[in-house]
């Protein structure tokens, strides 16, 4: 099977934040964001190789970042237990969501950017709403026996992904919590960009393509390592490979449908740990 | 004015006066002028300025050169002769009238003349100057021109000269000497002076004699200077004076003060004012000397005041001695003259030798052991209440709370009401009902064993406790709760968890209470431990008091947690893992995700949730069954059915299904689920195992086709959607004891033996309670006896029982084989389901039985109230009957041989499931399997119903069992009274024979 997929390392770009906790692109891809255990989000153009803004607002760590739609705000949360909206263009401070008990592990916009939805590791979802000015969550979402780890948002959808070892997927249009048991604390929860699967990160170094409607396992993806550390997964854009960090440094490809990987290469830009 | 209305509407009312404007609402508001609107105008109402500022002003006609009427150019008039005339251009020439006007560039307005202005005078000076000193040897220095002034006298002061004033003289005609006295004195003599000439004026006389003629000018009297009061100030008010306030030069502090005229004139002047309430103000700016302090150090004997200020009779010293008195007058007192009372003084009690006058804190540790000294003990006995106190004084803590004040048939009357009809109530009924059965003697020993059982565990109890000062999470259960106690302080001794349960554990529990009770102990100590205080700090105290202690707990409670795992060890994803609860997203998250509410009406925001039992260690303890219970217990719509008329309860069935029942039916099947779930794999193939071996056992007594039966029921009991709770609970239970496995199993084998052997020794079977149950049990599941609840049936074997026990004493001869089956089954029920009554304690599980007790509704409270709490633990006579039809099982009815067919397949069913069960212990093959069972039930429903006379059952559940027991019987479950007592006859004389 030959597919194409990256092999070349285009940059490297020293952020200088301390430890980079994530990176995210934006939804174009144009920039991209670094969270830094230097309490600073950092905006880039990771084509040009050049830092455009610097935000700063968290107190502690920042954990987790994510750009808005429309590129005009960055939501992000991090281990000073908040969540902070800034806005692109001005680096400042646009609210400053504090409920969370503990480190916000992850922060997700929904589709339209009117919800920032947080995760942390008290167990919680909170649901956050941008356009008013309440600073009080819009609701929170306590069914998680342990830390929140990994958020994802769909259209009606809300993923949870907890270290109960379990993902739950809100529905918001049928009113139901579907709750299905991996096993082991789940690392990354990533919708297939068909919306029809789920692609889950476990402790136990190992990658489950879970389908959604039943729960059932398609497919497992070893390999890897990944047995201490949130590491993400994604698929790429055709939804034909998986791509994982690991624990050994390298990002591990695999073909959705054969699970032998075939590509392993040194991780490009950050440690997700 | 005054206006008289035409209009008849208007008739009655005067309107006087031009009525006020009505305000239009809708008429946008005028807006304040401002400095903008107000522009400065010309007199022709041309705006003067346009520009921001004064930017540009206007000029000419509108800014332009032209008139009103247009530019006419100027007239060309030749100045050929009149060159002379013209002088010279002024600027004034070429300005209008504006230019001149007040704001224009020239204002034209009244001026001093230049010969009037100071530059004027000046010059004539220096002119005058000049001509006085143009003649001198020095010229053109002006030296000393500048030091001569020409005088300047006014005309006024030229005019009285000529008249021969003088300077210093006043004006007026000149007086006498003695007239310019009197003016000078400053007197006004009013009418006739009575004053006699004083001794100045005696002198005087002599020289007014010969100076008769002269006269005096008047004295100059100073002119008044009228000063015209431009300012804001009060009259009189002069600002201070500078030169006063601020002193200009060197203040010198040892120099007094000159001494000012004394008295106060008029109004001073002070910058800041007094306020209104004050008398005056501090010269603030008086200049302090030293000359006003004493600064030498004498003995001011002659003074003793020390500074007080003495009235000043005093400060003389004219102080009155009284005769007798010896010592010293205080300067400025007076001896007083009443004598002075001595108040009575006692003196303070003595110290005890011991006391010591530093305070000691003790440890804590001493406190809580309570082997302080007596002073610990004093300050106890201020902490404790009134309870305590009562307790220590000797009286009986009665009065613990309001409920104890209510008499004893109300207590239990709200018991009844609180708890459901199981308890008490319950069984006074059962009782009364065993009556109207018409028994006489042997009812009533029976009646006091049920009351006298059930007493002492729950009414007699005052209802709150007084002396338990710590946290008491089995207060409902007092002998456990005094067990846990015991097994608290042992653990704070510093015992082992284990040993301590051993020490307090009673000997008449089962292994499977005891493993129970001990994990709830264990659980319940770690829980319910007081935080220490480092810990406690960090919490805050809950904004709302929780009433009931009761918790909000999801309603659906999720799947066991080592089935999940089970499934998801091996990869068997689906919906083993999956589980589906009801959500409500709140009602703004779905607008932002632009996703209609999935349930509009809902109030609800999050998961579903039920008040719960917060100190039931059952909400942490995973037994899923229990909690789904619970959770009907605590919905409200259970406690009204929890109280059932007793008509419904004699009725059949079908009458009692009420519509609430069956709204609660979809919450059952997650029941049902649970209850296999919580079981975990192990203990559910042993419990399997142990069934069949039960089952394999009981072969020996049992005919198969009986077996079947009744395994038939017990599977129906799970699998039918609306199944008989009281049938789960006995599998659950049974399942429970699995765990204790084959030996527990033998015993109760064994019991059943010495049971048929000693049939008639009642007395015996009341040592060994416990064992009742699992043989009950264990014969509830495996053989053919169900433990289902037919309602009716067991009620009649209720009845049929205290009968039995009379018509033995009768010696009434009783047919064997029609009774069977019935007396069977009575004494499965009596033995079993005792729901209050879990082997070993009558009171132990207690607390657990509360909380189920309003799940047993309806059809489970039928059930309650044939073996209800009231029975002993043991039924001498029904074990009895149970053995004796035990035996005499395979003689059996040919109804039941009908089933004989579709049993044994069943039971093939059965065995290839057994089988596949030990094979493989998958979850899978154990969901098969239940649907296997349902498919076998309704196979079976189907067949029964062929067979059965009277399909009257409404029950799915208990209809089956009915069908059995009824088959051999009169047929019709709704049995009367009468054909319970021919039954039991036919019996009794069967056994006789």
């Amino acid at each position: 099977m030959s597919q194409e997929f990256p092999d070349r390392l285009v940059h490297t770009i020293n952020c200088k934040q301390g430890a980079v906790r994530a990176v995210r692109f934006n939804g174009d891809g144009i920039y991209c964001l670094t969270c830094g255990s230097d309490k600073s989000v950092r905006l880039w153009n990771p084509h040009r190789n050049i830092a455009l803004k610097t935000y700063s607002g968290h107190g502690y760590e920042v954990l987790d970042a994510q750009a808005s739609c429309d590129n005009s705000q960055i939501c992000s949360g991090g281990m000073d237990k908040t969540v902070v909206l800034f806005d692109v263009a001005s680096g400042k401070t646009l609210r400053k969501y504090r409920g969370h008990a503990g480190t916000v592990n992850c922060v997700q916009f929904n589709e339209e950017s009117t919800v920032v939805l947080s995760g942390s590791i008290d167990s919680s979802v909170r649901c956050w709403d941008v356009r008013s000015k309440n600073m009080e969550p819009i609701q929170v979402m306590d069914e998680a026996k342990d830390s929140v780890t990994t958020i994802q948002v769909s259209d009606h959808e809300i993923l949870t992904g907890s270290a109960d070892g379990s993902i739950r997927r809100y529905d918001l249009r049928n009113g139901k919590i579907i709750t299905d048991f991996i096993g082991k604390a789940v690392t990354s929860a990533n919708f297939t960009r068909d919306g029809q699967c789920i692609l889950t990160s476990t402790l136990d170094s190992s990658i489950k393509l879970m389908d959604k409607d039943t729960g059932e396992m398609l497919n497992e993806y070893k390999g890897h390592k990944n047995t201490d550390y949130k590491i993400d997964n994604c698929l790429n854009c055709k939804d034909t490979q998986i791509l994982s960090g690991s624990e050994d440094g390298y990002v591990y490809i695999w073909d959705l449908i054969e699970d032998g990987n075939f590509g392993e290469e040194k991780n490009l830009c950050s440690c997700r740990d | 004015m005054a206006t008289y209305s035409d209009s008849d509407e208007d008739d009655t009312f005067v309107s006087i006066g031009t009525p006020l404007e009505s305000i239009n609402e809708d008429e946008p508001k005028k807006k304040p002028f401002s400095v903008q609107d107000l522009p400065a105008k010309d007199k022709l109402g041309r705006q003067r300025f346009h520009g921001a500022f004064t930017g540009g002003f206007s000029a000419g006609y509108f800014n332009t050169v032209g008139s009103k009427e247009g530019w006419a150019p100027s007239l060309f008039v030749s100045s050929r002769e009149k060159r002379s005339d013209i002088t010279q251009l002024r600027p004034e020439d070429f300005m209008d009238e504006d230019d001149l006007g007040e704001h224009g560039i020239a204002p034209r307005k009244l001026v001093t003349a230049d010969s009037f202005s100071s530059e004027e005078r000046k010059r004539r000076r220096v002119e005058e100057a000049t001509a006085a000193v143009s003649d001198t040897i020095i010229p053109g220095a002006p030296a000393i021109m500048d030091l001569i002034i020409p005088e300047k006298i006014s005309i006024g002061v030229t005019l009285l000269r000529k008249m021969g004033w003088k300077e210093g003289q006043g004006i007026g005609p000149r007086l006498s000497r003695k007239k310019l006295k009197q003016q000078k004195a400053g007197m006004k003599v009013y009418g006739c002076d009575l004053r006699q000439p004083s001794s100045d004026d005696e002198e005087e006389m002599d020289d007014e004699q010969f100076l008769e003629k002269v006269t005096f000018a008047p004295r100059d009297s100073i002119a008044m200077t009228v000063v015209a009061k431009d300012n804001l100030h009060g009259l009189g008010y002069h600002g201070i004076d500078p030169r006063s306030a601020l002193p200009s030069s060197h203040i010198n502090l040892f120099e007094a003060p000159p001494v000012k005229g004394t008295g106060r004139k008029g109004i001073r002047g002070q910058a800041f004012g007094v306020g209104a309430m004050e008398e005056d103000d501090e010269d603030i700016y008086a200049v302090d000397s030293l000359s006003n302090y004493d600064i030498t150090m004498t003995n001011e004997e002659e003074n003793q005041t020390f500074g007080w200020t003495a009235p000043k009779g005093a400060m003389k010293g004219n102080i009155d001695v009284p005769v007798g008195y010896i010592g010293k007058v205080l300067q400025g007192f007076q001896i007083s003259s009443k004598p002075y009372i001595q108040k009575k003084a006692f003196p303070p009690s003595p110290l005890p030798a011991e006391f010591k006058p530093v305070h000691a804190f003790r440890k804590p540790s001493e406190y809580e052991t309570g082997h302080g000294d007596e002073e610990e003990k004093a300050t106890k006995k201020k902490d404790l209440n009134a309870v305590a106190r009562g307790i220590e004084l000797g009286e009986t803590p009665i009065i613990g709370s309001v409920f104890d004040l209510i008499s004893k048939e109300d207590k239990a009357r709200l018991d009844t009401a609180r708890s459901g009809p199981l308890y008490t109530n319950n069984s006074n009924r059962l009782v009364t009902e065993s009556h109207a059965a018409g028994q006489e003697e042997g009812d009533s020993s029976k009646k006091t064993v049920l009351q006298s059982s059930e007493e002492p565990s729950r009414s007699n109890l005052p209802l709150f406790q007084g002396h338990s000062l710590m946290f008491r999470p089995f207060a409902k259960d007092p002998k456990k709760q005094e067990r846990y106690d015991k097994y608290q302080t042992l653990i704070r001794h510093g015992k082992r968890d284990a040993d301590a349960f051993e020490e307090i554990v009673s000997g008449h529990m089962t292994e499977w209470e005891r493993e129970r009770e001990k994990e709830e102990f264990t659980k319940a100590s770690k829980l319910y431990k007081p935080l220490t205080a480092m810990m406690a700090y960090r919490f805050t105290r809950g904004k709302y008091y929780e009433e009931d202690d009761k918790v909000e707990v999801p309603a659906e409670e999720e799947k066991d947690k080592s089935d999940k795992v089970k499934a998801a060890e091996m990869n068997m994803y689906g919906q083993l893992t999956r589980e589906v609860q009801e959500w409500h997203p709140s009602k703004l998250l779905c607008k932002r995700f632009n996703v209609p509410h999935p349930y509009p009406g809902s109030t609800i925001v999050g998961l579903r949730t039920v008040k719960r039992d917060k100190y039931s260690v059952f909400n942490f303890l995973n037994f899923p069954s229990q909690e789904d219970i619970q959770e009907s217990v605590n919905s409200p719509e259970q406690e009204t059915l929890a109280l059932p008329p007793p008509a419904t309860c004699s009725s059949d069935n079908s009458s009692i299904q009420t519509p609430k029942d069956r709204g609660k039916v979809p919450e059952k099947p997650k029941g049902f689920k649970s209850i296999f779930s919580h079981l975990t794999e192990s203990s559910r193939t042993e419990n399997w195992s142990n069934q069949n071996d039960g089952k394999e056992k009981s072969d020996n007594n049992q005919s198969g086709g009986q077996r079947t039966e009744g395994w038939t029921l017990t599977s129906e009991a799970h699998g039918v959607k609306d199944y008989s709770e009281f049938g789960f609970r006995i599998e659950n239970k049974s399942a429970a004891i699995g765990i204790s496995k084959e030996n527990i199993f033998e015993e109760s084998e064994e019991i059943e033996k010495s049971k048929s052997v000693e049939k008639k020794q009642e007395g015996e079977e009341d040592v060994k309670p416990p064992m009742d149950l699992f043989e009950a049990i264990f014969r509830n599941t495996d053989s053919e006896e169900s433990s289902s609840s037919s309602s009716d049936e067991a009620e009649d074997i209720q009845k049929e029982e205290e009968v039995k026990a009379e018509l033995a004493a009768r010696g009434i001869q009783m047919d064997t084989q029609t009774s069977d089956p019935s007396s069977k089954v009575h004494s499965e029920i009596a033995n079993i389901p005792n729901p209050d009554r879990l082997p070993g304690d009558a009171t132990e599980i207690e607390s657990i039985e509360k909380r189920l007790s309003p799940v047993i509704h309806d059809r489970e409270m039928k059930v309650e109230e044939e073996y209800g709490p009231p029975l002993p633990p043991t039924n001498p006579q029904s074990s009895s009957v149970s053995a004796e039809a035990i035996t005499r099982v395979h003689v059996l009815d040919p109804p039941n041989f009908k089933d004989l067919t579709s049993s044994h397949r069943k039971q093939k069913h059965k065995h290839k499931d057994r089988h596949r069960h030990k094979v493989k212990k998958d979850k899978k093959e154990k969901h098969k399997k239940s649907k296997h069972k349902k498919k076998h039930k309704k196979k079976e429903k189907k067949k029964k119903n062929k067979h059965m006379d009277s399909d009257d059952e409404a029950d799915d559940e208990t209809s089956s069992e009915n069908s059995d027991s009824n088959d051999g019987l009169s047929g019709s479950s709704a049995s009367t009274e009468r054909e319970l007592l021919e039954r039991l006859k036919t019996l009794q004389k069967s056994r006789i024979l």
